[in-house]
């Protein structure tokens, strides 16, 4: 199939100066956010060493100079958000909590950096970028602050703060990659929603899980799947458990399918060297009406499933339901108060309405083995999820696998199924509430 | 590293409770008896040091006995001031009809001012309340205004200017005033376009009284002295306007004005 490759950059020039406008995911970010649902997500970083915050803060200034676009402050045109770069120096922040939450991308940057004790952490928003642009900036922030330390570590797939910035950093791939031709996906139903009583504003509660990867993969192929499958089926199961365990009578009320979001990091699919989001997802279905699975029924159709999904390329037809929503020319003359009106709306009914929940795995950072000496482990947690309520994140360094719950529900059954499954399957877990 | 029994999870080593399940995890003795000591010394510490955090007081060098202003939460300042605010008040409107009814043995003129004060402190703590949410302190103030006007026109038992003139010109008086707020907040470069916009909403309230009482003298809606007024503000305000885009900086355009 011929790609028409349009070129799309993100960066403008009027009478001021230059501006960015935020790509087609980010683009939806702004209306769904508030204080509580941030849209950040974090990256933390356990070192073996107290953090010193004056180097840090060295470390930052000159990552953020190499990652100018990045460093912006959100601001509202007439019909459409956009993004204008920062003068003033970054500040660190002395708190590491509380996590992806209490904070308001229309009045601060789109990240902050925040350290205490052995603990960086950086927190982005959907609207800036994804996991892997955001663990591009840690991994350039860790390279600058160790060699301000003195260790002079090696930046073996690392971009170092000197290197010039390519303006295909800032595009937006999803127009890239674009095609007018391709049918919309076909519509999904209203997912089920674990059930609960939200917790209070401000508040977002981190669960983490920490096992040996070879431990987990061993499980994983042992039963064929990847670590992502692995760990998303399991998920699954603990939301059929959910589903199952509630009372008949107001299992009504919920609806039976059960849609699971994989995201996918489609740099991996196209050639991309954008730090803006580019990421789409993979959905498993499963639909309670037919029954309880058992669990390795549920390891067999996640896989099926999230393979055929791959190969049929089901990404590429959202990318052009997105991105051809930007197109419309009438829709792109609304003012922008009542858009977003519109697109919250729409990322409930086309989006956020229609998961159970995802995973994230962003997989292993490639950091060369001299880091290990100075980094524990890192640690992703999901941004806040206002209809799935819980979500996971995972990322593994050296042979620790992290995985992070957040959520905005008070109950804990979620987490509890996961964590009791991985056990039983033969899987040494340690939890922890502390950052 | 403890275990939970129910879930099967490592937990952390100072851990007293699942996290997952809530269950308890037995702490061994040793472990009870070093924290009680330090819970000891941590008491005779906080006496010694006499920090009273729920009356958030302090004994320090100065002796003071009352609460520290720096120290309150936002919250309490308010609701102390409000409180201030409203005990004086109303020491203020008892002892006007105190006087009043010791002197004449009924209460007469205390009327007027009691009703003022009333709804002074009515309009003061509105603000004060809803400052935050704007719509709201003005919905107040319209409120309290219209019922201070009622109060007033109920004195002399009739019912009669409050909805035919004041209530109109307040609604008016409203409208603009919310737009010229929205106008204050919404403007990116402010400057002498201020000024010309009060100007304008001036001039705007003029024309609404003028029509409001021609219109409850003679059933017209007509336009006589606020002309006069709109003569000398329209040209002020289009001259002030002209400077103030003449000679600001450049004004953003594609970033605002992008499709």
């Amino acid at each position: 199939m011929k790609m028409k490759k349009l070129i799309s950059t993100t960066r403008y020039k009027d009478s001021l100066g230059h501006f960015y406008i935020l790509d087609n995911a980010g683009s939806i970010m702004p209306a769904v956010s508030d204080t509580t649902y941030t849209s950040l997500f974090c990256f933390t970083c356990k070192l073996k060493e107290k953090v010193e915050k004056e180097k840090l803060q060295i470390a930052l200034e000159k990552t953020i100079k190499r990652y100018k676009y990045l460093y912006c402050k959100l601001k509202k045109g007439l019909f459409w958000y956009y993004l204008e770069e920062i003068d003033k120096k970054p500040k660190i922040e002395d708190e590491v909590e509380p996590i992806c939450t209490n904070y308001s991308i229309f009045t601060s940057p789109l990240f902050r950096v925040r350290a205490k004790d052995r603990r960086i952490s950086v927190e982005f928003s959907h609207a800036l970028t994804d996991g892997t642009g955001a663990i591009e900036f840690l991994k350039t922030l860790l390279y600058e602050y160790f060699n301000i330390l003195g260790y002079n570590l090696p930046s073996t797939n690392i971009t170092v703060a000197s290197s010039p910035i390519d303006p295909e950093e800032y595009e937006d791939d999803y127009k890239r990659y674009y095609e007018q031709n391709i049918p919309k996906p076909d519509p999904l139903p209203i997912a089920f929603h674990i059930p609960g009583k939200i917790l209070p504003k401000h508040i977002y509660r981190v669960i983490f899980g920490y096992c040996d990867v070879d431990q987990v993969l061993k499980v994983a192929k042992s039963k064929n799947l990847t670590l992502t499958e692995f760990l998303s089926a399991i998920y699954i199961y603990s939301l059929q458990k959910i589903y199952f365990s509630i009372d008949e009578r107001k299992r009504k009320r919920y609806s039976p399918f059960i849609a699971f979001e994989t995201p996918i990091n489609l740099r991996k699919i196209h050639p991309s060297k954008t730090m803006r989001n580019f990421s789409l997802f993979l959905i498993s279905k499963l639909d309670c009406r037919m029954g309880q699975y058992t669990l390795d029924e549920i390891f067999e159709l996640t896989h099926l499933q999230m393979q055929i999904e791959l190969k049929k390329k089901e990404h590429l037809k959202m990318i052009k339901r997105n991105v051809a929503s930007e197109y419309i020319f009438a829709l792109r003359l609304v003012p922008l108060f009542l858009k977003v009106l519109v697109l919250r709306s729409a990322f409930y009914y086309l989006g956020d309405g229609l998961i159970s929940g995802f995973l994230s795995n962003i997989g292993q950072i490639n950091l060369d083995q001299k880091y290990f000496e100075h980094i524990e482990h890192f640690d992703f947690i999901p941004a806040p999820g206002k209809a799935s309520k819980t979500n996971c994140s995972v990322v593994s360094f050296k042979n620790i696998l992290s995985i992070a719950f957040g959520s905005r529900t008070e109950q804990k059954d979620l987490e509890r199924i996961f964590f009791s499954t991985l056990v039983s399957l033969g899987i040494n877990v340690h939890v922890t509430t502390k950052l | 590293m403890p275990y939970c029994y129910n879930c099967g999870v490592r937990l952390d080593d100072d851990a007293s409770y699942c996290p997952l399940c809530g269950a308890k995890i037995p702490v061994n003795k040793k472990q009870d008896d070093q924290s009680i000591k330090s819970n000891d010394i941590e008491n005779k510490i906080n006496i010694k040091n006499k920090i009273d955090i729920e009356n958030n007081t302090e004994i320090d060098k100065n002796n003071s006995i009352y609460p520290s202003y720096e120290k309150s939460s936002e919250k309490q300042k308010l609701t102390s001031i409000i409180e201030i605010i409203s005990v004086s008040f109303i020491i203020s409107i008892i002892s006007i009809v105190l006087i009043n009814f010791i002197l004449e043995g009924k209460i007469t003129w205390s009327k007027i001012p009691s009703v003022t004060i009333f709804f002074t402190w009515l309009i003061i703590a509105s603000i004060l309340i809803f400052y935050k949410k704007i719509i709201y302190s003005f919905l107040f103030i319209f409120l309290s205004i219209f019922g201070y006007l009622i109060s007033l026109d109920s004195l002399d038992k009739k019912i009669g200017w409050s909805f035919t003139y004041a209530l109109p010109i307040l609604i008016s008086c409203l409208i603009i005033f919310f737009l010229l707020f929205l106008l204050t907040t919404k403007t990116k470069q402010k400057g002498l376009n201020l000024i010309a916009y009060y100007l304008i909403g001036g001039c705007l309230i003029c024309f609404a009284i003028d029509l409001i009482i021609n219109f409850n003298i003679s059933s017209f809606f007509l336009i006589t002295w606020s002309k006069y007024v709109s003569f000398a503000v329209i040209p002020m305000s289009l001259f002030l306007l002209y400077i103030h885009h003449r000679f600001v900086k450049k004004l953003p355009g594609k970033r605002i004005f992008r499709i």
